[in-house]
């Protein structure tokens, strides 16, 4: 157990805002899949601080600001 | 409150003509003048419109359909279709269903089984550049290779590609110079052209279908197999679908190509960049986007309503240059440098809002391969400084002629 332990990010999208740039599933591909048709999925979590930088660069560079970050304490 | 401005105010009036050939070569400035002195300009060209420059204002009014509908895109308002570009020129509820068709086509998946057929095209306008010490990048590469990708994504025959490269010269950029009526009369003659051809490979097409083989499917069948709303696609439809595929792939990538390779050829150490370090391709791409972002499309105003501190009333046109907003400060620090590196980068290069560029993952894949390829073939280019490359405004900015000098660097 380390004491300094990321804090972990949750990231939401909404889905009527996105219209499937693709620029948060490119920039995080760890934390965002897309499915058949290019729209993203989230496949969980940002837990460690490479994908927690990952997921906010995702988040600013997300040309509709679809996305969102909830801190997920666990 | 200050009192609203509005299409007959004085001191919003410009004279700003996006077809002109004269403005080109200064636009950014001329959108950087624009949003400092008047974000919401009026012009008197082409009947009468407004020319937003702040990112914000652009991103609200692309972003709220039902108020700046998408039914005129042009400033004049025909290029000679027949009819509106399906979807581009059609607004919610309709566009949804026709989204949804076309949407699936473009996707990152079906685009990324293609990089191989992609790189092999690449390479192969590559090979054909060595040897020389001087090319028309335009002509040996940048308009090729959208064509040949386009032609193989429909299932015809690449050997076509001169042919829709002047149809689409002539339907996009007019004949520059010459009256508004002649333009339009060259415009109509080249879409007919154009209709004829496309209707000639679907009757070919009636006759043997492709369908089947799922995987192997083209667009051109997936199209003729398509329905709207359970009823199979009309003719109409399909040709004018097929149209705006042809007008929306062809002179963009062969622009940002273009635009991309100047601004490398000028800065060998922003191309020293991408040399040592081939991963930050993606990223430069994205960067080119914003930096030349030559799309400028108009939306039409469907009820009154207020943008910064102008009233626009219901008719009014209003011309939203993505370009200008790219290089917004408020937005990107240092607008009108390049970084690689830029991060953010929320631009709006393929717009924004529910006609998002369908295209984007197949030009983002494009791109990505032509800037790795070249690099690895021709790590140094120069511009030639007694025939300079020849650029052209219009509402898709793009380049004519780009003359390089291989193996130098500037
Ligand atoms: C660098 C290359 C490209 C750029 C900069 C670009 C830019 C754009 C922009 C800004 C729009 C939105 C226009 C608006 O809001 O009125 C758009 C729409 C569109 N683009 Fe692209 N595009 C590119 C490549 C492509 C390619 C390769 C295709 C091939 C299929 C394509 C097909 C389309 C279509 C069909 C639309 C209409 C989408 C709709 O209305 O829903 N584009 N493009
Ligand atoms: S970047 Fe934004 S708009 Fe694009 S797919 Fe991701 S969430 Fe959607």
């Amino acid at each position: 157990m380390t004491t300094h332990a990321p804090a972990a990010l949750r990231p939401e999208i909404d889905l009527d805002v996105c219209k499937g740039h693709g620029r948060c599933y490119m920039t995080a591909p760890d934390v965002f899949d897309c499915d058949d048709d290019g729209y993203p999925v989230v496949l969980g979590s940002a837990t460690t601080s490479a994908a927690i930088r990952e997921v906010e660069r995702a988040a600013a560079n997300c040309p509709e600001k679809a996305i969102t970050l909830h801190p997920d304490v666990r | 409150m200050t009192e609203l401005k509005d299409a007959a105010s004085p001191d919003i009036q410009v004279d700003f003509d996006i077809h002109s050939p004269d403005a080109v070569e200064k636009v950014y400035d001329t959108y950087a003048d624009l949003r400092s002195t008047c974000p919401v300009a009026h012009s008197t060209r082409y009947g009468g419109h407004f020319v937003a420059t702040r990112y914000d204002d652009i991103h609200d009014i692309v972003r709220n359909p039902s108020v700046f509908s998408s039914s005129q895109i042009n400033v004049p308002d025909s290029i000679g279709q027949d009819g509106e570009m399906i979807p581009i020129q059609i607004d919610p509820p309709d566009h949804t269903v026709y989204r949804r068709l076309i949407t699936p086509l473009f996707s990152p998946k079906r685009m990324a089984a293609l990089e191989p057929q992609i790189r092999d095209l690449v390479v192969r306008l590559l090979d054909d550049m060595a040897g020389r010490d001087r090319v028309d990048f335009i002509e040996a590469f940048a308009r090729e290779l959208p064509s040949q990708v386009f032609l193989a994504l429909m299932g015809w025959d690449i050997a076509d590609a001169p042919r829709l490269i002047e149809w689409v010269d002539t339907m996009v950029l007019g004949v520059p110079g010459a009256s508004e009526e002649e333009s339009l009369a060259a415009r109509e003659a080249a879409g007919m052209e154009v209709y004829a051809y496309f209707a000639e490979m679907i009757d070919d097409r009636e006759e043997s279908p492709r369908s089947g083989e799922d995987e192997d499917e083209d667009i051109t069948q997936i199209l003729m197999d398509g329905t709207f709303d359970g009823r199979p696609l009309t003719q109409f439809e399909i040709l004018n679908i097929l149209l705006l595929m042809m007008i929306g792939g062809l002179h963009t990538v062969q622009g940002q190509l273009a635009h991309s390779v100047i601004y490398l050829a000028e800065h060998p150490e922003a191309r020293q960049e991408i040399l040592d370090d081939p991963d930050v391709i993606p990223s430069a791409v994205e960067e080119m986007l914003r930096y030349e972002s030559a799309i400028c499309p108009a939306r039409k105003v469907t009820q009154d309503v207020v943008v910064g501190d102008v009233q626009l009333r219901q008719g009014d046109v209003i011309l939203v240059p993505f370009g200008a907003a790219n290089r917004d400060p408020e937005k990107f620090p240092e607008p009108d440098s390049v970084d690689l590196r830029r991060d953010p980068n929320p631009h709006l290069a393929f717009g924004a809002g529910n006609h998002r560029c369908v295209g984007s993952h197949l030009a983002r894949l494009e791109l990505r391969i032509a800037f790795e390829e070249l690099h690895r073939r021709f790590p140094h280019y120069r511009l030639d400084p007694s025939d300079p490359p020849v650029r052209h405004l219009s509402q898709v900015k793009g380049v004519h002629r780009l003359p390089l000098i291989l193996g130098e660097s500037a």
